[in-house]
């Protein structure tokens, strides 16, 4: 089992539940039933190795009621053979043993490998004797006949199943396989509708770059053909020039950016391997970098993560990075991301002036940008706080579970929940 | 200089407005002037026949066909016609299968307006032009092993938003095949995903948008 729990993929987890399900099972069919066989003769003996369950007193001496019984003798000789008897409560009130199964056929054989198995009717005990050939059976008999009787075993009925020392194990095994496998059930069928998602995100995206290949980059592409005309005949000494020459400029970067957009597929994570590096480069691209001390921190070993929701951690950690730049106005700013087996961790911290309470319950639409952000952590099954106090700052956080952040789950520590207590600094921006 | 002195230039694109920005270029060139522009590529085949004009570019996405494709077409009866690629992406694979059919240069549409008309001017002096980025593009891919036809197939399937299931049943292949197809895939681009797979098939211009 060790190795089916270590890998905590969905459909190993199911199989793992269904395993020990299947192995409770055979516990509880197989079940391990001590006998408990009195043996009152010296010499051959009887054991019991089948015997009914304990009868409620009222089942006791139902004529209605057949079980097995069955046992081994040891030590028999040819030609005797068993007679049961079952001990019950007759007519006139009194405990009585009365023959089994049936009073015309009181004698059971014993078997060439010295096994024997009948039937009985519901007692408070059971008797086997191993008796003489020719032996005649009294059929009901307030006391066990001894006169031509080689062995006697005497036993209860047998406690039921659910009475028994390992019952309750089995079930609570049995319980926790059934969680198990609904768990892995329940992750299949998740991981499984994300990337479904994922594949319809996909098809999206082209849609979408296909759209804006054809529309809008043409045009502008189209505008900035015309005005480099336009300017090109221009007079040289014309005022407007340099104004035009640098719309010109402008065009032509809106273009190539609009190409790499294109071209990736995807907005914002061009290094989609390294969302650290992309983190530590977004002040930079916001033109913030001056007045606030940032840097990004590491901990555990970095996984690959998923593109898209990548991507999606992405714009949330970007959306935080800016409200914390632009209306903290604190003096330090951290992006802390925290690789663990079960997920990523990112934090965007700041020591600023904190997000007025009201605004954090609302998240009013359009400011802050909140609500976007808790949509897309939704959307990407991932877990978002924003914890906040005047004098403390923000705090941003987002939990996203491994099976879905990660392309390839760590295998090699799903019950180690405390990330490794590793530190690397990816950057250090001292204060101007 | 006289009417017939002038380079007379051919335009195909599918879009309006580019061909307008692509025409006011032109016009304002003292040796050079529009003369006809065409919106797909069975128009395209009309429009050359008629105009035989001295330069055509062409762009490589058409709404009925390729631009590559009716770039054979137009040469398969006029062999000395000269093409000029004239697109948004620089994809190894586009400008490869572009120079393949004919074309004599490669340009993109983001490129400084006076590159496009001196590439116009030298394709007219018999000469073949491609702007070194993109020829440095060319060479990184050159010794790839390139996509198969079926791969091809399967990428665009998965830029479609296919699952493995649908695109199996789409090319009326097992469902096996298509993961085989997937992972060769992969491995020709480098790629880690299906995401990161399409991203670079539209990159490359092996798949087009």
């Amino acid at each position: 089992m060790a190795t089916c729990l270590n890998r905590p993929r969905s459909g190993q987890l199911a199989a793992c539940g269904i395993v020990v399900s299947l192995l409770g099972l055979c516990f509880l069919v197989g079940g391990c039933r001590e006998s408990r066989t009195d043996v009152h003769v010296t010499g051959p003996a009887i054991e019991f190795t089948g015997v009914p369950a304990v009868s409620r007193s009222d089942a006791v001496g139902d004529a209605a009621k057949l079980s097995t019984i069955k046992g081994r003798v040891i030590g028999a000789r040819p030609g005797q053979q068993i007679v049961v008897y079952a001990h019950a409560i007759n007519d006139y009130g009194q405990w009585t043993w009365f023959v089994q199964p049936f009073v015309r056929e009181p004698l059971t054989k014993i078997e060439s490998d010295s096994r024997w198995r009948t039937s009985t009717h519901p007692g408070a005990e059971y008797a086997a004797l191993l008796v003489e050939p020719g032996f005649q059976p009294p059929w009901i008999t307030p006391s066990l006949p001894t006169q031509g009787v080689a062995a006697v075993a005497i036993t209860q009925g047998w406690p039921p199943i659910w009475q028994s020392w390992w019952f309750p194990l089995v079930c609570v095994v049995a319980a926790a396989a059934a969680i198990f496998a609904l768990y892995g059930v329940w992750l299949f069928r998740v991981t499984n509708t994300l990337k479904l998602r994922f594949e319809e995100r996909l098809a999206e995206r082209m849609r979408v770059a296909q759209e804006l290949h054809d529309t809008l980059l043409q045009g502008v592409i189209s505008a900035s053909m015309q005005l480099d005309v336009a300017v090109d005949q221009m007079p040289a000494d014309s005022p407007a020039q340099p104004a035009l020459r640098h719309v010109l400029q402008i065009m032509g970067q809106v273009i190539n950016e609009g190409r790499n957009t294109l071209r990736g597929l995807r907005s914002s994570t061009e290094s989609d391997r390294d969302i650290e590096l992309a983190f530590t480069r977004i002040p930079k691209e916001l033109g913030f970098d001056h007045q606030t001390a940032y840097r990004v921190v590491v901990e555990g070993t970095p996984n690959p993560l998923q593109p898209i929701v990548g991507d999606e951690i992405y714009s949330i950690g970007r959306e935080a990075l800016v409200n914390a730049f632009r209306h903290s106005g604190a003096s330090s700013i951290e992006v802390q991301l925290e690789y663990a087996a079960n997920g990523l961790r990112v934090s965007v911290r700041d020591n600023g002036c904190g997000i007025k309470p009201e605004l954090l319950r609302f998240g009013r639409e359009g400011h802050w940008g909140l609500s976007g952000m808790r949509e897309r952590a939704e959307r990407i099954g991932a877990k978002f706080r924003v914890m906040s106090a005047a004098s403390a700052g923000t705090e941003v956080e987002l939990s996203v579970p491994g099976h879905i952040v990660f392309q390839n789950p760590p295998s090699n520590g799903r019950w180690v929940w405390l990330p490794k207590p590793r530190f690397r600094i990816a950057q250090h921006e001292v204060p101007k | 200089m006289s009417e017939r002195a002038r380079i007379r230039v051919f335009s195909v694109d599918d879009h309006p407005l580019l061909r307008e920005g692509i025409a006011a270029i032109i016009n304002s060139q003292p040796d050079m002037f529009m003369v006809a522009q065409a919106a797909n590529a069975e128009d395209a085949i009309a429009q050359f026949r008629k105009h035989k004009p001295d330069v055509t570019l062409m762009d490589l996405r058409l709404p009925d066909q390729g631009g590559i494709e009716a770039i054979i077409a137009i040469r398969a009866e006029f062999p000395d016609a000269r093409m000029i690629m004239l697109t948004t992406f620089e994809g190894d694979v586009d400008i490869k299968r572009a120079l393949e059919a004919g074309a004599r240069g490669y340009v993109l549409k983001s490129m400084p307006p006076k590159e496009l008309v001196e590439v116009i001017r030298q394709v007219h002096a018999g000469k073949k032009r491609i702007p070194p980025q993109l020829a440095a593009q060319l060479a990184e891919h050159m010794s790839d092993e390139a996509l198969t036809e079926r791969e091809v197939e399967v990428l665009g399937q998965i830029a479609g938003g296919n699952r493995n299931r649908d695109i199996a049943e789409r090319l009326f292949i097992t469902e096996e095949t298509v993961k085989v197809h997937i992972k060769h895939i992969m491995e020709k681009l480098g790629a880690s995903d299906r995401t990161q797979a399409v991203a670079i098939g539209v990159r490359r211009g092996i798949i087009q948008l």
